[in-house]
């Protein structure tokens, strides 16, 4: 396996998988603007594929000079959308929080002490939540009462239960996936 | 002085006696632990006892910490108003109006939720100084060849309003996570990262419209801040990276196109690797000339055109220098250079 990863551009079963998981989480007009006159490149020949979104201007620099003439390989380019694993597509914080400003939707608000803890990689409890904001997915984008962005949580109840009143206060309803604490823990 | 190591600079003569320390210079070094061809340096340089020992006084005293506000993610009074809540004490920098010192609450602020959600980087005041020199617009293709950990290039992106196109290199494998790092954290989508030695970008012949090149350099401007570099480079360390740094400039005068303008600065205040490396370049390029600045003069001190006994081109005066003692801020130099 070569030591550095070979960006290509992903192809249409790919790129259909994950646009439309995107769209199925933030509705697919949100998709459609902030991808917009990009293409979705991917890594090959390393263990991670990484999906990276690339503009038109970026995607022309890369192929004639980049590769072109100094035949090398970006390190990393565009907007990361996040990788794929097992054949699963995992989505990004990156694209997640762009297509939360842009969608306003599939996310639940947490109070303060909340998180707080959600930062540190906790999860969250059902009398944790403020704010539904449907239709939910069942990786869910998690922000605090000034909707700023904090990472995106998996549930483990059906989004119809959320707030309903039969789900025990402490109980577990979305394990966090991953959260901004990472720039701190691992992004240094 | 025994020359054994390499002049880097060709166009020019330059003697190595001026380093040999006076002993005005021994007795100073000895009194502030400096190495003391340093010290003879800038009994030369700044030709003021008095601000000599001001500047060595401040050796280690430390520096206001300072935070550039990320508009690409926030606006500067929200993200003023929300660490004011959080009893973070700001005062805005006089020259630019996204920079603010950090007056109080300093110890928190690289672990705040702000500083995760990327609304501000922590970065010296001196370091927001060249991206505003050289201005970018979101049309222009840039390069920022030596990017880590990404103060620079993030604040190029925030300029071009993350359009355009951003080349950022980086040879250091940790140095590129941490770039990589800090340029998602703020928001950024205009980068292209590449690791490789910065010289080779040189193939790339006339291909960017503006280029930052922020040096590697001995680090002689963070004196107040790191102590260490009051004996970590002897004077053949300071030519070695002067020698570097010709090579660099030259590789980006190469990869910039005619009418495109190239930052070049060093957190040091050694005519060594600013001035001289600036000499060598006019004398050895027919292509380019020294542009004006337009930030730093209002409150910078001028390049040396005559320094250490050596005359150097006249239009260096338009490069400038912050040093700490002057300005309370990590030394610096800024020049700018179009290529014709």
């Amino acid at each position: 396996m070569p030591e550095y990863p070979i960006f290509v551009k992903a192809s249409e079963p790919i790129v259909k998988n994950i646009v439309t998981t995107l769209s199925q989480m933030f509705g697919n007009e949100n998709v459609e603007r902030v991808f917009a006159g990009k293409t979705i490149y991917i890594t090959r020949g390393v263990e991670r594929n990484e999906l990276f979104l690339v503009s038109a201007n970026m995607e022309s620099f890369v192929s004639k000079y980049i590769k072109g003439i100094m035949k090398k390989e970006p390190y990393s380019l565009g907007l990361f959308l996040g990788q794929i694993v097992k054949g699963k597509y995992e989505i990004s914080m990156d694209i997640a929080e762009k297509l939360f400003i842009e969608a306003k939707r599939n996310a639940i608000m947490v109070n303060d002490h909340a998180s707080a803890l959600f930062l540190y990689g906790r999860d969250i409890m059902a009398k944790s939540i403020l704010k539904v904001y449907p239709p939910l997915s069942r990786i869910v984008v998690v922000v605090n009462r000034f909707e700023d962005f904090l990472g995106l949580c998996k549930l483990t109840v059906k989004p119809k239960e959320l707030l309903s009143e039969t789900l025990k206060g402490d109980e577990i309803v979305c394990l966090n996936v991953i959260d901004k604490g990472w720039f701190l823990r691992k992004g240094r | 002085m025994t020359e054994y190591f390499q002049i880097p600079f060709k166009t020019f003569k330059i003697s190595l006696d001026y380093a040999k320390p006076s002993q005005k210079a021994l007795l100073l070094a000895k009194k502030y632990g400096f190495l003391p061809y340093m010290v003879e340096r800038y009994i030369k340089m700044l030709n003021n006892l008095e601000e000599v020992e001001a500047l060595l006084k401040m050796t280690g005293q430390g520096l206001p910490k300072s935070i550039r506000c990320n508009t690409l993610k926030i606006s500067c009074d929200r993200l003023k108003e929300r660490l004011e809540r959080k009893n973070v004490e700001l005062r805005e920098i006089s020259w630019f109006k996204k920079g603010f010192y950090v007056l109080k609450g300093s110890e928190k602020i690289g672990y705040l939720h702000e500083y995760l959600f990327g609304y501000y980087f922590i970065q010296g005041a001196s370091s927001m100084i060249p991206p505003l020199e050289l201005n970018p617009s979101p049309t222009d293709i840039v390069l920022d060849m030596c990017a880590a950990p990404g103060g620079k290039t993030t604040h190029l992106a925030e300029l071009m309003g993350n359009e355009g196109v951003i080349v950022a290199i980086e040879l250091n494998r940790e140095r590129m996570k941490t770039l990589r790092s800090n340029i998602s954290r703020m928001g950024v989508s205009n980068t292209i990262l590449i690791r490789t030695d910065a010289r080779k970008i040189s193939v790339l012949k006339e291909k960017f419209s503006k280029i930052l090149l922020d040096a590697p350099c001995t680090g002689e401007g963070l004196l107040p801040i790191d102590p260490t570099r009051k004996t970590k480079t002897k004077l053949e360390d300071l030519y070695r990276m002067a020698s570097r740094q010709i090579e660099l400039i030259k590789a980006a005068i190469e990869a910039l196109a005619p009418g495109g303008e190239l930052v070049y600065s060093t957190c040091s205040i050694a005519p060594e690797e600013n001035e001289f490396v600036i000499n060598e370049v006019l004398n050895t390029f027919d292509n380019v000339k020294l542009g004006e600045l337009s930030v730093i003069p209002s409150f910078g001190v001028k390049g040396f055109t005559e320094v250490f006994g050596t005359r150097l081109n006249s239009d260096i005066s338009k490069c400038y220098r912050i040093f700490p003692h002057k300005h309370e801020m990590e030394g610096f130099f800024i020049c700018k250079i179009v290529k014709t």
